[in-house]
């Protein structure tokens, strides 16, 4: 069974005062292996077998077993925090899963600001923003996902 | 060790779905399930398989420094909520079975599969913590025919509160019910 590959994006935290709608984040992709499927039910306890058994996925019209709602939420979210950083924190993602994501699979795609805004007070610090984003995978278009994301402020201050 | 029988009630889960008509199962629009309270609280381990699983190199879940300065805490991924409230496969004891509403509703399809997903964080959660869960049914549509086959969209919101029950995360999901037979 093969290991993961390294992450395919790098972390370069603080690019708030960049975005702009109409902004690209960089890519950011993950190519699935046979152990990131098994991983599912030991990551997120969902033992639903399309997850771990590729007789059963097949079973259902499936060509493998699959990645669960949960990870494909993951990947969406690493979209914009991959870029902006720790304090990227996203509060709302609406997901349609168009296409099953398999062992063997790299499945890659760009968020595009589509809204931003800033407190008009401390416009570096509050900063809200509404991104597109659509991930493929050799046989096209695998999900499609709206996310907002806001730059995080603990309540103490920091 | 306090060894129960197991409940008489029937437990639905996602590989074992009630079954029944379109008209039964209309009647289950409106339901709640009972509430579920995590067999665990969030662990450290599950933030860092988790992260490991999608390759998620963000700091906030590999530093506990850096979780601290920005969150006040050993924060979780938000797409991880869910998978801290689901059940263990086996325990020794029946005294909280979860069976969510989503699974009780019969319909003749014997398989499913998630098709969208809708979530709102209201607030982050956090290494320590012991979510709870339930669903209720939003809606089931009629019929339809997609390439996996026939079967009926579920859609249910499900809730994750803290030991508060103030709520972390809403999150209506759309599910498609299909396939006659069992798929094994």
């Amino acid at each position: 069974m093969s290991h993961p590959t390294p992450a395919t994006s790098q972390v370069t935290a603080g690019r708030w005062d960049e975005l702009a709608e109409g902004s690209v984040l960089p890519e950011v992709a993950l190519t699935v292996t046979d152990l990131t499927v098994i991983l599912v039910p030991v990551a997120t306890w969902d033992l639903f077998p399309g997850h771990h058994s590729p007789a059963y996925a097949q079973a259902q019209g499936q060509q493998d077993m699959y990645l669960n709602t949960i990870a494909l939420q993951g990947i969406a979210d690493r979209s914009v925090t991959d870029h902006l950083g720790a304090d990227a924190w996203v509060i709302r993602r609406k997901l349609a899963m168009l296409d099953s994501v398999y062992p063997g699979d790299r499945i890659a795609g760009s968020a595009l600001v589509v809204a931003l805004r800033r407190d008009a007070t401390d416009n570096t610090r509050h900063v809200e923003a509404d991104v597109v984003l659509e991930m493929s995978t050799g046989r096209g278009t695998a999900l499609r996902a709206e996310l907002t994301v806001r730059r995080y402020t603990h309540p103490t201050g920091h | 060790m306090n060894i129960t029988e197991r409940a008489a009630e029937p437990v639905y889960t996602s590989d074992r779905p009630a079954i029944g008509t379109y008209e039964q199962a209309l009647a289950h629009i409106g339901r709640t399930s009972t509430r579920y309270v995590a067999e665990v609280a969030v662990s450290e381990g599950s933030v860092k398989m988790f992260c490991a699983m999608i390759q998620d190199p963000n700091p906030a879940y590999w530093d506990r420094e850096v979780a601290n300065r920005v969150f006040g805490g050993p924060v979780a991924p938000p797409a991880l909520v869910q998978g801290t409230v689901l059940p263990l496969p086996w325990k020794p004891t029946a005294d909280q079975p979860q069976s969510l509403a989503v699974f009780a509703i019969p319909l003749p399809g014997r398989t499913l599969i998630n098709v969208s997903t809708e979530a709102v964080h209201h607030r982050p959660f956090f290494v320590g913590e012991t979510l709870s869960c339930y669903d209720e049914v939003v809606e089931i549509s009629p019929e339809r025919t997609t390439r996996l086959g026939t079967g009926h969209f579920i859609t249910t919101v499900f809730h994750c509160v803290d030991e508060a029950e103030e709520p972390i995360a809403s999150i209506t999901n759309v599910m498609f019910r299909f396939g006659a037979e069992t798929a094994r």
